[in-house]
């Protein structure tokens, strides 16, 4: 395939210097305006396959779960990067796919995990205390199979772990 | 109500480390009527596939291994043997953080969507890749779709595309 240039920058360029480049439409051309599914009706399947994944999900978020009590079990014995990485990445899947099927607790501890993780200053130590208790806490989530935004308590502890997280990074 | 756009012949790459959110994005975005959908588990993954076969747009998953999404989009974007230099970038995920949006559009990416996900949202992208297609701008340090038209928190102020701290280092 032909492979596009990337436009050139002029020796020394003056600090506004800029260049646009405009290109045809051809997308445009390529996908009419009509013809196609009727948009409600296309957003009525998509929702009617998100439902019928909910089951599908719920088992991996077991396979998940399972997985994030070994990855905290190698975490607990070595607290070091390349493990605390190991379920951040883990946790980073399980919060973006939470609130997709009905689980946004999950999507809402795993934020707050992947905020401690990712956005603490770097002399600030992870405490693994609380690595523990984002997980245990995605635990009883699953575990009680708390949809929706949970009751009292469950609101309660997420907003806890938030507030401690958000001291934590400053 | 929305026109009733066929995007039969709309060639689809997903990337996304995680299997279940493959299948589900690819099962969504049949259900909206594209043609064609292939998935990528990586970045390197995916530019095999840019490189081997033609694309229209690319959804990208952020957090991936080895090659994550802001590395790839940085590469199509500004490496001389890219295989895909204009093509157009959804960048799907669970972060929601502003910092994590302003970043991402230094990478390059196209449109900006937040996990959880609804077909609405992502037929609302699409189409808006196609009716409102933006200028590429190249500057000294930064090449990608004019930043000051992506959907993200409003850009103000003089004209600083070609200043440092506008640009991210490439």
């Amino acid at each position: 395939m032909a492979k596009d240039e990337l436009p050139e920058v002029p020796v020394n360029p003056d600090k506004s210097w800029h260049q646009v480049v405009e290109r045809p439409n051809t997308l445009a051309k390529k996908v009419p305006k009509i013809g196609g599914k009727n948009p409600e009706k296309a957003f009525a399947e998509a929702e009617s396959i998100v439902k019928r994944m909910a089951a599908e999900y719920v088992d991996k978020l077991a396979d998940d779960i399972e997985q994030m009590k070994k990855l905290a079990a190698a975490y607990r014995s070595d607290p070091s990067d390349a493990n605390l990485d190991k379920l951040f990445r883990l946790v980073h899947n399980m919060r973006g796919q939470g609130a997709t099927f009905g689980f946004p607790l999950i999507t809402e501890i795993g934020r707050t995990f992947c905020r401690y993780v990712r956005e603490r200053p770097a002399d600030v130590e992870v405490k693994p205390a609380l690595v523990d208790q984002h997980l245990k806490a995605l635990q009883v989530v699953y575990s009680q199979s708390i949809k929706g935004s949970g009751d009292e308590i469950s609101q309660a502890v997420v907003h806890a772990l938030s507030e401690v997280v958000e001291k934590e990074i400053g | 109500m929305s026109k009733s756009y066929d995007f039969t012949n709309l060639r689809v790459l997903v990337v996304d480390d995680c299997k279940f959110m493959r299948n589900i994005l690819e099962r969504m975005l049949e259900a909206l009527g594209c043609g064609f959908v292939r998935t990528a588990s990586d970045g390197i993954d995916a530019w095999e596939y840019l490189a081997t076969d033609e694309f229209d747009m690319m959804i990208t998953d952020w957090e991936m291994e080895p090659e994550d999404g802001p590395t790839l989009i940085r590469r199509l974007r500004i490496d001389s043997e890219s295989p895909a230099r204009y093509i157009p970038v959804i960048m799907l995920t669970g972060y929601t953080e502003k910092s994590k949006v302003m970043n991402a559009r230094d990478f390059g990416i196209t449109e900006f969507l937040a996990k959880p996900l609804a077909a609405r949202s992502l037929h609302a992208r699409i189409v808006n890749i196609i009716e409102n297609p933006r200028p590429f701008v190249r500057t000294a340090s930064f090449f990608g779709p004019c930043r000051r038209r992506l959907n993200l928190p409003s850009f103000e102020g003089s004209d600083r595309r070609g200043s440092a701290e506008d640009a991210v280092e490439i």
